[in-house]
C-alpha cells in the first residue's frame, strides 16, 4: 500500500475515533441540549454508530474484485461506479469519482434503513468498475459527475467504449444510475457528452417536479439545491438557494417511458448525505438530499 | 342355372346343407352304391367274345359310371337354401354420396362414383336383375340419406360419410316394410364418429343382412395430405405464435414441398419442407405473427405434386383468436422492495395481456400501488372482500410479514383460490407465523417451521456463505422441462439449451416437501431436506383453482445477468403469471362443442354464467348476437339448460364458409358488473375429414356385413352378389331345396359316359 494511503487511512481512523468520543459525549448532551453540536436527526440512534467497526473504506487503486465484501448480505448494497479515466494527478486522491465516499452512502442506508423497508445495512457499501460484470448482480448506481476543474479532461469521468457500453447493457437490463453533483452549464455540457457516448440515440430530458419519481415515497415539491459543502457553498461564494445555479433532475428514458438514468444537476446528494453530522451543514439540504435519494431508491426498486 | 352346379350350391354343401330328398337308409345308400358295381363286375365275369382284362375293367368302370350317376340322380341329391317370392319384398341400396367417391383411385381414370354408377345402373349392371325380384329402394348417403330415383342425382358432394347415421335413416323409413336386405356401397369412410356396427347389429336383429360393396384401392397410393393443424385458438398477448402443421403423405418420401399460409389474399409465410416416410407422418413448427386485433382465419397450403390423387387435402383453414381483451387481472401483495418484485413487474407490463396490479410496503406505514385501474384500488391494502378480491383473476404474494393478512382475509384468499378459482403464487420466504394457516394449505409445499429444521437448514438465506445461500443451477424436473410454464423454446433441445444458458440463481427458502398432489417443476440440485431435493418452483390444483410455491428471490438473476435482448426471464415470468390467472373462472365463458365447422354442421353455443360469488346464475337471460361470414346479423334466445347450473344453450345450423362472430350479451340483477358483452368466434371451413384417411377401408365395411349376417364384395365382384342375396337367410324368405339331378350337366355327362360305353362294347364287338 503506498505511503500515501496508508496516511489516507491513518487520518481517517483517527477522524472516526474522534467522532466516536465526541459522539458519546454528545448522546448524553443531546438529550438535555437537542439544538447544539452535531445535528443528528431527531431519531437518529446514536449506538449505531458505537456498535459497529471504523467503516472500512475501499479506496481507488485497490482492484474491485477484491473490494471487501459486505460484512452481512442483505438484499440491497448501495454500488457506487468507478470509471478508469483515474488517477489526475494533481496530488489528489486520484480522481473524483470517489467524492464523498463511503460516508454518504452509509449516512444514506441509514436513511433508507430507517425510513423504508428496503433490506440492507449501513456498511453495505461498495465500489465497482463500470466494466466490472459484477456490476449486474445490482439494480442501482451511484456515480459522482464530478470534474474539477471543468473542461480538463485528465481526470473526472470520460468515459471509455467499455464503460459506455456496459453502462448502456446494465440500464437496458432494467439498472438505475443516479448521476450526482455537477454544477454550471458548462458542465451540463460535459455531462451531456458523456451521455451521447451511453446513449447516443436518447434524449436527456428534464423530469418536471410531477413526475411520479418525485412523489412515490416523499412528495417532493421542488428540486433542492442541495450544496456541497466547500466547494460550491462556503468557498465559492455561493448561497443557498443561488438562483445563479437553477437545480434540475434531467432523465434518460426506456422505450417504455421508464427512467433509467436521473442526474442531479445544480445539487449535490452526495454531499447533503455525507454532511448529515456536520453542524454547519444546513439540515433542511441534508433532509432533502435523503428524500430524494430514497424516491430515486424506491423507484429503482419499483420500476 | 349353371350347366353342372353353382359355387354357392359347392359352398352350401361344404355347409353341411346337402341331402338326398329320396334317400332311403344310409346303409342301405351304402349297400347300394357298392352293389351296381359289385353286380356289373359280376355280369362281365363272361362275354360274348373275349376280351383283355384292360378292356373289361374299363367297360365295368364305365357301365358302373353310367349306373351310379343314374343311382344319385334317381336319389335326388337337393341342397337346403333360401328365396323370397318375387316382387313380395323390399331391398334397399345404399350408396355413398359423399366427396371421397370423387376421388379417381378405381382405374382408366374413373373415380369411385363414376365407377359405381356404372356397376350399378349399366345396362349389365346389378340394379335391373334385383329389381326382378324385388322392390328397389335406393338412396343415397352422406351426413343423412336420401331416395335417389335416378343416377343422375349421386353429386359425390357432402362433406361427411356417416354409414350409421344412414342405417338409422333406412330403419325408420323402411321399418314397416318387409325388407329382405340391405345393399350398401362406399369406400368405407366414416368420418361421423358414431358406431356403426351397433346400428349393423340392430339389422342383425331384424334378420335383415347388409351385403357391403367397397369401391377404390385399399391405400392411396400418391397424395400429400394436411391432417391436423394445432395453434393456439386465442392469442393472449398479440406476438408471435407457433403453429404445428402434421402432413401425411404417401409416394413423395424426401421430396421438397412448399408450405405457404395466407391471411385473406396475402401471404404471411412460405416455408420449404422435406417431406418425412413414406405413410407416416411428420410434424413442422411455424411461427405466426398475427397482424391484427380481430378473430384471423389463416389459410394454409402445401403445394399439389405432380401425380397426386387428392388435391382437396392440401389446404387447411384455422383461426386464430387475436382479438382484444381485457388483460388478466393480478393483484401482487409485497412486503418490502426488492429485485424480484421490480423485474416481475417489468415482465408483467411488457405483457397486454396482463395488468399487475400491486401494493407494496416501501416503508413502515408506506405502501405504494401500481397498476391500479382507480384511485380506490387497493386504498385499503389487501382486499376484506370477495367482492374485492374476486375482480382478480391471480394473488402473487412476496416476502410480507405476519400481520399482512388478517385470519379474515387468510380465509378469504383460500375461497378466491379453492372456489373461485383463481391462481396463488407465493413467491417469497413464508414466515413461520403462517405454518398452521389456511396459507400452508393452499401451497404446493409443505412450510416447516425454522427450528424444525434440521441445523445445516437453518438459518436461510441470509446466513453469508450458508448452504441455503449459495449460487445453484436449478434442476428441471421431467414435468418442468415440458411444462408450459417454464418453456423457453418451441422444441425441446432449444428449450434445453435455452435453459442451460440461464444464469446461476441464488438462495433458497427451506420449505418442507411438496405435497403429494404437487408437480415439482424446479427442484435444488443438492440441497435436501428429508431425502428430497429441497423445490425450488412447484404447483398444484386447489379447488377450483391452482396454487404455486416460488422459494427463491433471485429470478431476476435471469434478467440482469442475461443481455438486455433476450427475454427469457420476461417469458417465464409471463407463462407463470397467465398460467395463473387464466384457468380462474370467468363471469361469462362463451364455448363452441367443435374446434370447427363445415357447412351442414349444427353449432352448440353453451354460455356458463356466474354471479359476483362465481356461483352458477340460473336466473340470467341471454341473447346472442350473431354475425354471419356475408356480415348478416341476427339474435338468438338462449335458454338454460336445466341439466346444468348456470349454463345458457342454443344450437343452430351453419350454411356460410367463413368466420362467424358472436356477442353473447348477458342481464341478470345476479350478474351485475357484467361490464361488456362477451364476443367469440368460431369458424367454418372447407371439410378436409373426406379426404383424410381416403383409402378403401375393407375392415369396417367387413365387419358391418358381418356383424348384420351379409358379406363383404370389392365392386369387382358385385355381379356375385345378385344371387347370393337371395340366398341368404333372411326374416323373409323362405327356406327351399333345391334339386341337384337336373342340372344339364348330369345329363350330357350321363349321355357322354352312355355312349362311351357303347361305342366301347362296340369296338370289341360285343353284342
Amino acid at each position: 500500500m503506498p505511503v500515501r494511503l496508508r496516511h489516507k487511512i491513518a487520518g481517517r481512523r483517527a477522524l472516526a475515533c474522534g467522532l466516536l468520543v465526541a459522539s458519546a459525549l454528545l448522546a448524553v448532551n443531546s438529550q438535555a441540549q437537542p439544538q447544539s453540536g452535531i445535528a443528528f436527526p431527531p431519531d437518529f440512534d446514536i449506538r449505531s454508530l458505537q456498535d459497529r467497526d471504523p467503516p472500512q473504506i475501499a479506496i481507488g487503486g485497490q482492484s474491485s474484485n477484491q473490494a471487501r465484501e459486505p460484512r452481512v448480505a442483505p438484499e440491497f448494497t448501495f454500488i457506487r461506479g468507478r470509471y478508469e479515466n483515474y488517477p489526475g494527478g494533481m496530488g489528489r486522491r486520484g480522481g473524483w469519482w470517489d467524492t464523498d465516499y463511503p460516508d454518504a452512502e452509509q449516512n444514506f442506508l441509514r436513511g433508507v434503513q430507517r425510513y423504508t423497508l428496503v433490506d440492507t445495512e449501513t456498511q453495505a457499501t461498495r465500489w465497482l468498475d463500470l466494466t466490472d460484470p459484477t456490476l449486474f448482480e445490482h439494480v442501482f448506481l451511484y456515480m459522482t459527475m464530478k470534474r474539477v476543474p471543468v473542461g480538463r479532461m485528465y481526470s473526472g469521468p470520460n468515459f471509455s467504449t467499455a464503460e459506455a457500453e456496459a453502462l448502456r447493457e446494465f440500464m437496458l437490463r432494467g439498472g438505475f444510475v443516479m448521476l450526482d453533483d455537477f454544477w454550471t452549464e458548462a458542465h451540463f455540457e460535459d455531462f451531456l457528452i458523456e451521455m451521447v457516448k451511453v446513449f447516443p440515440d436518447r434524449e436527456v430530458v428534464q423530469l418536471p417536479i410531477d413526475h411520479e419519481i418525485f412523489n412515490l415515497f416523499y412528495e417532493i415539491d421542488r428540486v433542492p439545491q442541495v450544496p456541497g459543502r466547500a466547494v460550491t457553498w462556503d468557498y465559492g461564494g455561493v448561497t443557498l438557494d443561488d438562483a445563479r445555479y437553477p437545480p434540475s433532475v434531467h432523465a434518460i428514458l426506456d422505450d417504455d417511458g421508464r427512467v433509467m438514468l436521473v442526474a442531479n444537476y445544480n445539487s449535490d446528494m452526495g454531499d447533503g448525505w455525507e454532511h448529515t453530522f456536520l453542524e454547519m451543514y444546513p439540515t433542511e439540504m441534508s433532509n432533502a438530499a435523503y428524500r430524494l435519494g430514497i424516491n430515486y431508491l424506491i423507484y429503482a426498486y419499483t420500476h | 342355372m349353371s350347366f353342372f352346379v353353382d359355387p354357392y350350391a359347392l359352398e352350401a354343401i361344404a355347409d353341411g346343407q346337402f341331402s338326398f330328398a329320396n334317400s332311403p337308409h344310409p346303409l342301405v345308400t351304402a349297400i347300394l352304391i357298392l352293389l351296381v358295381p359289385a353286380i356289373v363286375w359280376l355280369l362281365y365275369r363272361r362275354t360274348t367274345r373275349p376280351v383283355s382284362p384292360r378292356w373289361k375293367a374299363l367297360l365295368i368302370t364305365l357301365r358302373s359310371a353310367v349306373l351310379l350317376l343314374l343311382l344319385l340322380m334317381l336319389l335326388r341329391p337337393v341342397i337346403t337354401t333360401w328365396e323370397v317370392n318375387p316382387q313380395e319384398t323390399y331391398l334397399a341400396v345404399l350408396i355413398d354420396d359423399s366427396q371421397s367417391m370423387q376421388i379417381n383411385d378405381v382405374g382408366n381414370g374413373q373415380s369411385r362414383a363414376e365407377a359405381v354408377q356404372r356397376a350399378l345402373f349399366a345396362d349389365n349392371g346389378i340394379l335391373p336383375p334385383l329389381a326382378e325380384r324385388y322392390q328397389l329402394r335406393t338412396f343415397a348417403f352422406n351426413n343423412a340419406l336420401n331416395r335417389l330415383d335416378t343416377a343422375e342425382e349421386l353429386q359425390a358432394s357432402g362433406n361427411l360419410s356417416d354409414p350409421g347415421q344412414a342405417l338409422q335413416q333406412l330403419r325408420n323409413q323402411l321399418g314397416g316394410l318387409p325388407l329382405s336386405g340391405v345393399v350398401l356401397i362406399s369406400d368405407g369412410a366414416d368420418n361421423s364418429g358414431a358406431d356403426v356396427l351397433a346400428q349393423a347389429r340392430e339389422f342383425a336383429a331384424r334378420q335383415v343382412p347388409i351385403f357391403t360393396v367397397g369401391v377404390g384401392q385399399p391405400e392411396i397410393q400418391q397424395d400429400v395430405a394436411i391432417t391436423d393443424v394445432a395453434a393456439a385458438s386465442t392469442i393472449l398477448d398479440n406476438s408471435i405464435f407457433d403453429v404445428q402443421v402434421t402432413l401425411q403423405q404417401q409416394g413423395y418420401e424426401g421430396r421438397q414441398v412448399q408450405l405457404r399460409v395466407l391471411d385473406g389474399e396475402t401471404e404471411v409465410l412460405t416455408r420449404n419442407v422435406t417431406l418425412g416416410a413414406n405413410g407416416g407422418s411428420s410434424r413442422y413448427e411455424l411461427e405466426l405473427e398475427p397482424e391484427r386485433r380481430e378473430p384471423i382465419l389463416y389459410e394454409l397450403e402445401v403445394e399439389t405434386l405432380d401425380g397426386e390423387l387428392i388435391a382437396q387435402n392440401n389446404r387447411y383453414q384455422f383461426l386464430v383468436d387475436n382479438s382484444e381483451r381485457p388483460p388478466l387481472n393480478i393483484l401482487y401483495v409485497e412486503g418490502h422492495p426488492r429485485n424480484e418484485f421490480k423485474f416481475i413487474r417489468r415482465a408483467a407490463e411488457g405483457d397486454e395481456s396482463l395488468r399487475l396490479a400491486s401494493y407494496l410496503q416501501t416503508g413502515p406505514g408506506r405502501f405504494y400501488r401500481q397498476g391500479i385501474n382507480t384511485p380506490l384500488e387497493l386504498n385499503d391494502g389487501f382486499p376484506a372482500t370477495a367482492e374485492d378480491l374476486y375482480q382478480y383473476q391471480a394473488v402473487v404474494i412476496g416476502d410480507i410479514d405476519p400481520d399482512f393478512l388478517s385470519a379474515e382475509q387468510l380465509t378469504l384468499l383460500q375461497d378466491f383460490v379453492a372456489e373461485r378459482g383463481g391462481g396463488l403464487l407465493v413467491s417469497g420466504m413464508l414466515d413461520d407465523a403462517f405454518v398452521d394457516t389456511a396459507l400452508a394449505d393452499i401451497l404446493p409445499v409443505t412450510p416447516v417451521r425454522l427450528s424444525a429444521l434440521p441445523g445445516y437448514l437453518q438459518g436461510g438465506v441470509r446466513r453469508g456463505s450458508h448452504a441455503t445461500g449459495e449460487m445453484f443451477t436449478p434442476r428441471l424436473t421431467t414435468p418442468g422441462e415440458f411444462s408450459p410454464l417454464l418453456r423457453l423454446g418451441a422444441d425441446d433441445s432449444e428449450n434445453r439449451n435455452a435453459w442451460s444458458a440461464l444464469p446461476q440463481l441464488q438462495g433458497i427458502y427451506v420449505t418442507g416437501r411438496a405435497k403429494p398432489g404437487a408437480t415439482v417443476l424446479m427442484e435444488h440440485p443438492s440441497v435436501q431436506f428429508q431425502d428430497q431435493a429441497l423445490p425450488v418452483m412447484a404447483t398444484q390444483r386447489y379447488g377450483s383453482g391452482r396454487s404455486m410455491a416460488i422459494t427463491t428471490a433471485s429470478t431476476w438473476r435471469w434478467q440482469m445477468l442475461m443481455p438486455a435482448e433476450d427475454e427469457s426471464h420476461e417469458r417465464v415470468w409471463r407463462q407463470i403469471l397467465r398460467w395463473l390467472a387464466q384457468g380462474a373462472m370467468e363471469r361469462v365463458t362463451v364455448n363452441f362443442d367443435k374446434p370447427f365447422y363445415n357447412v351442414g354442421d349444427e353449432v352448440t353455443v353453451s354460455v356458463e354464467v356466474r354471479d359476483e360469488r362465481f356461483e352458477p346464475d340460473n336466473n340470467a337471460s341471454l341473447w346472442l348476437q350473431r354475425t354471419d361470414p356475408q356480415g348478416e346479423v341476427s339474435d338468438i334466445a338462449m335458454e338454460w339448460d336445466i341439466d346444468e347450473d348456470g349454463v345458457y344453450r342454443s344450437r343452430f345450423l351453419v350454411e356460410d364458409e367463413g368466420v362467424y362472430n358472436t356477442l353473447v350479451d348477458v342481464s341478470s340483477t345476479a350478474a351485475a358488473r357484467i361490464d361488456d358483452e362477451k364476443p367469440a368466434a368460431f369458424v367454418v371451413t372447407p371439410s378436409l375429414r373426406e379426404y383424410n384417411n381416403a383409402a378403401r377401408d375393407d375392415g369396417l365395411l367387413g365387419r358391418i356385413a358381418e356383424s348384420s349376417g351379409g358379406r363383404y364384395y370389392d365392386l369387382g365382384e358385385i355381379n356375385q352378389l345378385v344371387g347370393d342375396i337371395e340366398r341368404s337367410p333372411g326374416a323373409y324368405s323362405q327356406q327351399v331345396e333345391e334339386d341337384l339331378w337336373d342340372r344339364p350337366g348330369f345329363l350330357l355327362l350321363l349321355i357322354a359316359l352312355m355312349c362311351a360305353d357303347w361305342m366301347a362294347r362296340r369296338y370289341r364287338g360285343l353284342s
